[in-house]
């Protein structure tokens, strides 16, 4: 099941993060999560591939978060999080959903409206988050 | 062939040619108008016995105090508009890892989904600079050829030069871009590279 989803610059705060409903304690572990992840994205960015992928069967409050990751070519790194504990979600459908969020991201960028380096409010992007939740 | 997904300026160009004219006509103008501004308040205080700067004139003071030439602004526009596009232009594509990849892309598929075809050249001297050669350059193609109009036609590079650098930018290259014409319609494109060491 779908956690959550971040979008990450290098050397910026960060521009989107969207979980699902739920307490904030949890909220907390999830950015957590996702910041220590970081790490092995740039350990895995030496080695070239295309698509980028990390597991981190971290434990956390009982809980088991895995963690996905996509850099893109422009140095924007995607993150979800998926419960691991019910591992309803596969890498192809994790792959689809980093298409979609390449996708929002780039109309994001787009709009003429939006100051690059500040937050990203989109709803497109939130409606893949609370769709995947059922 | 340009990617898929992103259409070809060919299709849109006509009404970007018309677009692209009037914003450099409206930046021009802007900037006349504010030089003679600043010289008519130059004038006025210096004339004037009392030489403070009234609170109302503060507004008026601040509006043509800052200085920046056309050129400059048109080329931060297109910085802008070059960082998106080459986001949604790179979307599909493998992994580009070295500098050599990201110039061979920007010269091919990122030049012809903005500027509709393919640079014809492009040199390097291995010490972060290259030069980009487009036989003919779609802003200043509909001008006359050879050498006429140099001058006039140096505005017209200024918003594709900041597409490049803005391109550029979002690939994680911080550069500066010069375009030089000799005779119309080749232009050049000098690329300065900062390299972090």
């Amino acid at each position: 099941m779908l956690l959550c989803i971040s979008i990450l610059a290098a050397d910026q705060p960060p521009l989107y993060f969207r979980c699902i409903p739920c307490d904030a304690s949890r909220e907390n572990d999830l950015r957590l999560f996702v910041y220590s992840s970081l790490d092995v994205f740039d350990e895995k960015a030496t080695s070239s591939r295309p698509d980028q992928e990390l597991f981190l069967g971290s434990l956390f409050l009982n809980n088991k978060f895995k963690s996905y990751g996509y850099l893109t070519n422009t140095q924007i790194k995607f993150l979800a999080v998926i419960d691991a504990t019910n591992p309803t979600l596969k890498e192809q459908d994790l792959r689809a959903l980093f298409k979609k969020v390449h996708q929002g991201y780039s109309a994001a960028i787009c709009n003429p409206f939006y100051e690059l380096g500040t937050p990203i409010q989109s709803r497109a992007l939130n409606a893949l988050v609370d769709n995947r939740v059922d | 062939m340009p990617p898929p997904s992103v259409p070809s300026l060919l299709g849109t160009e006509f009404p970007f040619n018309f677009l692209h004219a009037e914003i450099i006509k409206y930046y021009i103008e802007k900037h006349e108008a504010n030089k003679a501004k600043r010289a008519e308040f130059l004038e006025s205080t210096r004339l004037s016995e009392d030489s403070q700067i009234l609170e109302s004139d503060r507004n008026v003071y601040n509006h043509f105090a800052l200085r920046g030439n056309p050129e400059t602004r048109i080329e931060a526009l297109g910085y802008r508009v070059g960082y998106a596009l080459v986001e949604k232009v790179a979307r599909d594509i493998p992994r580009l890892s070295t500098e050599l990849e990201k110039m061979k892309f920007i010269c091919k598929d990122f030049w012809m989904a903005a500027f509709g075809k393919q640079v014809d050249n492009l040199r390097t001297n291995h010490q972060n600079i290259y030069v980009v050669q487009d036989n003919k350059f779609f802003t200043v193609a509909s001008l006359a050829e050879g050498t006429q109009y140099l001058k006039e036609a140096a505005i017209y590079l200024a918003f594709p030069a900041g597409v490049v650098r803005g391109a550029l930018a979002n690939l994680g290259i911080k550069s500066v871009v010069q375009p030089t014409i000799e005779t119309l319609p080749v232009v050049k494109f000098n690329v300065h590279l900062h390299k972090s060491v």
